[in-house]
């Protein structure tokens, strides 16, 4: 017995070190959190809210309550099959019962589009023990009057309620912000630069596992039917932003149309150039012979071809 | 006793350890942050060196020796710096020379008071350039820009390191959505509503500037696969740029010209969006009428300085209009900004011929005003075109008299027996899609 006392103190600052470590711990929790999902959200160059309603709202993300919510999908320009989803366990805090929300980042194939819950894929990052949170993205106001806060275009805003935290200082933190920069988001007034974190000219493209071809070749031609069609809309797989050579338009029996590679809109047996970009679609003919939507040279006719698209001979 | 002793020992040496380990961890997620954040400050500084160009008018004052990277100074406006990957190369190879007081291209002061990261743009070994010009084709990649400048900036402590692909989007207009009409104003049925159309809905984006001889030997030296026939040609024939490099590249065929587009992921200009670019619009906020002016600053000719113009055409007038009679008395300022249409583009009269692509009349596919009329000519009136076949570059490849012969005075007429081949440059233009 007197010996076991003597081994006493050797217990107690075993403890300590343990406990100081642990506590302390906590609180790089947060950090890690913040400086690891500012690091892989970088590269995000398109997002795409997964459940409306939770982003950029002035009330904080409360129902429905202890269940995993699937917030957000991020795609990254240095991985075309693989996108970040942010998961959110919505906690339940009530004087008697406290079930505190989680945040999760994770890998998962871009097919899914993160709709096959919080543990598919792999995960990132985590961060427990979360009273309450916000997310803004690009909201109408730059200016969050209730938050006094200036928010920043295309860059991600997380406001955190994470109680009973401890910092070295043994302060007790109560809200947080963090700010992650989204920097390759796309829209039409965007700056024309794509970053690559982490990455030098000589390795550009290592990392991707699967490449996304452009599409369409110098010599397609629509008069020798090696021609490309493409979309007009932005997020299709076919979208016209995909064409290997630029592209034009033209106009077919279904509105507007685009086609990859080198245009010759107007001249014989090519597709007529585009009078106007509002085209009819509501059953009103467009294929017709002679129409005037198109625009063809002054010895040729606009005709419906054969493609119902509106051409020239 | 002691084995116990020495268990405890052990496991505190472990947890220790392990929490040691993790502690390790944070702080390199933590460091590896904060050194992005640093090369995102710096590339901001590289942003602004690739959108304005020269800020400090150094070079512009002829203090700095960059004529291998830019040509002759004297010739050129500093616009042609914007977007300009050979000023970044003139920019990293001489950065004592712009600013004598720091020590690195880039420094950035990540806390006040404390000493400066340094940032530097990476070098390639083999071709010595600080940049590497990237292509949605040579990439084989939809997600890489159709064209791009790389670099590769790094921080000196550590070496990590950001990669930036900087597109050129100084030198474009988005044309505004609106109702437009093409073609000169005294054709017989210029009320017809042939001769309207719109681009609502429709993003039609214009080169504001012809391509120069730096865009072309940029393209001839990357020699990429898919131009390879076109890239051979040009090689064995343009080489000797001298200080040209901001001229308007001259002495493509229209082939090569549209060939070039393409490389860029753009098309050869259309003649009615060049038209469109240039008719000075009749309101431009309300777009309610739709104009044909003769000239891109005035709604009657006879208020324009074509038609005010006497025999002492000074050489004020020559920024604006480039004309035969400023061969002499001024010079010819590469990618000067004086001569700007509605729109923003430039030279939409005077400089040199322009090829475009005539989608209504392939018979007028050539913007004739230029320094080879007299500012009396009726070529300098907007919509009159004259005819190019493409491939040659003296009289038998030029047709001028499509116009009535009373449009045609002697000054209307270009001089024969020509000794010197026309000079014909073009420009791009591209649709971009809507975003959603």
């Amino acid at each position: 017995m007197k010996n076991n006392w003597k081994f006493g103190p050797v217990f107690l600052s075993c403890l300590l070190i343990l406990s100081a470590c642990l506590s302390k711990k906590r609180y790089e929790g947060l950090a890690l959190f913040e400086s690891q999902s500012y690091l892989a959200l970088l590269s995000t160059y398109r997002t795409q809210e997964v459940s409306s309603g939770y982003i950029n709202s002035a009330e904080e993300i409360n129902r429905p309550v202890n269940s995993w919510q699937a917030i957000m999908r991020f795609d990254l320009s240095n991985s075309s099959d693989k996108s970040i989803c942010l998961f959110y366990k919505i906690p339940y805090i009530k004087a008697d019962k406290k079930m505190e929300g989680i945040i999760l980042f994770s890998k998962q194939k871009k097919s899914t589009a993160c709709k096959k819950g919080h543990d598919d894929g792999e995960e990132i990052v985590r961060l427990e023990g979360i009273h309450s949170l916000k997310i803004f993205l690009n909201p109408a106001n730059d200016f969050m009057a209730k938050e006094k806060k200036q928010i920043k275009k295309n860059n991600l805003y997380f406001m955190i309620y994470y109680k009973n935290i401890k910092s070295r200082r043994n302060r007790v933190l109560t809200k947080s912000w963090m700010e992650f920069p989204l920097l390759n988001i796309k829209n039409i007034n965007r700056i024309g630069v794509t970053y690559l974190p982490n990455l030098s000219l000589e390795n550009l493209g290592e990392n991707k596992k699967t490449q996304n071809l452009p599409q369409g070749e110098r010599n397609d031609s629509y008069i020798n039917r090696t021609i490309l069609k493409c979309s007009l809309n932005s997020d299709a797989d076919d979208s016209c932003d995909k064409c290997r050579f630029g592209w034009y338009d033209a106009i077919g029996d279904a509105g507007r149309i685009g086609f990859c590679g080198e245009s010759h809109c107007g001249e014989r047996g090519w597709p007529a150039c585009p009078r106007t970009g509002i085209v009819p679609v509501d059953g009103k003919l467009i294929c017709v012979d002679g129409s005037d939507l198109g625009i063809c040279q002054d010895d040729l006719h606009v005709y419906c071809d054969e493609n119902l698209i509106l051409s020239c001979h | 006793m002691l084995w116990i002793i020495s268990l405890l020992t052990v496991v505190a040496i472990l947890v220790w350890r392990y929490l040691w380990q993790q502690e390790k961890e944070v702080q390199n997620v933590i460091t590896q942050k904060k050194q992005i954040e640093i090369l995102l400050t710096a590339s901001e500084q590289l942003i602004r060196l690739w959108k304005d160009g020269d800020i400090t008018g150094r070079w512009g004052r002829g203090l700095v020796d960059c004529q291998k990277e830019l040509g002759d100074f004297k010739s050129s406006d500093e616009s042609f710096l914007k977007c300009n990957p050979n000023f970044l190369q003139c920019y990293f190879s001489h950065y004592e020379y712009f600013y004598p007081a720091s020590q690195a291209p880039i420094s950035v002061f990540y806390k006040k008071g404390h000493s400066p990261h340094l940032v530097f743009a990476k070098r390639n070994k083999k071709s010595g350039l600080f940049y590497s010009i990237i292509t949605r084709d040579l990439a084989n990649d939809v997600d890489t820009p159709h064209y791009a400048v790389g670099v590769t900036l790094f921080l000196k402590e550590t070496k990590n390191k950001m990669t930036l692909l900087l597109e050129d989007n100084c030198h474009e207009i988005l044309l505004p959505e609106r109702k437009y009409t093409m073609g000169p104003v005294d054709f017989e049925n210029s009320k017809s509503a042939q001769l309207l159309w719109d681009n609502v809905g429709r993003k039609i984006f214009v080169d504001k500037n012809l391509v120069s001889n730096r865009d072309i030997s940029e393209w001839i030296t990357i020699g990429p696969s898919s131009f390879v026939e076109e890239t051979t040609i040009l090689r064995s024939k343009l080489t000797d740029w001298g200080d040209n490099l901001a001229a308007p590249a001259s002495g493509l065929t229209r082939k090569q010209m549209a060939a070039y587009c393409q490389f860029r992921g753009k098309q050869l200009l259309e003649a009615h969006i060049f038209d469109a670019a240039t008719f000075l619009p009749g309101e431009v906020a309300t777009a309610k009428t739709v104009f044909r002016s003769p000239s891109p600053w005035d709604k009657r000719w006879s208020d324009s300085l074509f038609a005010q113009a006497d025999e002492n055409y000074t050489e004020n007038n020559c920024p604006k209009a480039y004309t035969r009679e400023c061969l002499t008395i001024a010079p010819y300022k590469n990618f000067a900004t004086t001569s700007t249409s509605w729109s923003g583009i430039y030279f939409p009269v005077g400089g040199v011929l322009e090829s475009l692509r005539n989608p209504k009349s392939s018979t007028q596919n050539l913007k004739a005003s230029s320094f080879y009329f007299d500012v009396k000519a009726i070529w300098h009136q907007l919509g009159y075109r004259a005819y190019w076949d493409g491939e040659g570059f003296d009289d038998r490849n030029f047709t001028w008299e499509f116009l009535p012969e009373e449009f045609l005075p002697p000054e209307s007429r270009v001089e024969t027996q020509r000794n010197e081949d026309f000079q014909v440059g073009f420009r791009c233009m591209r649709m971009g899609i809507n975003e959603k």
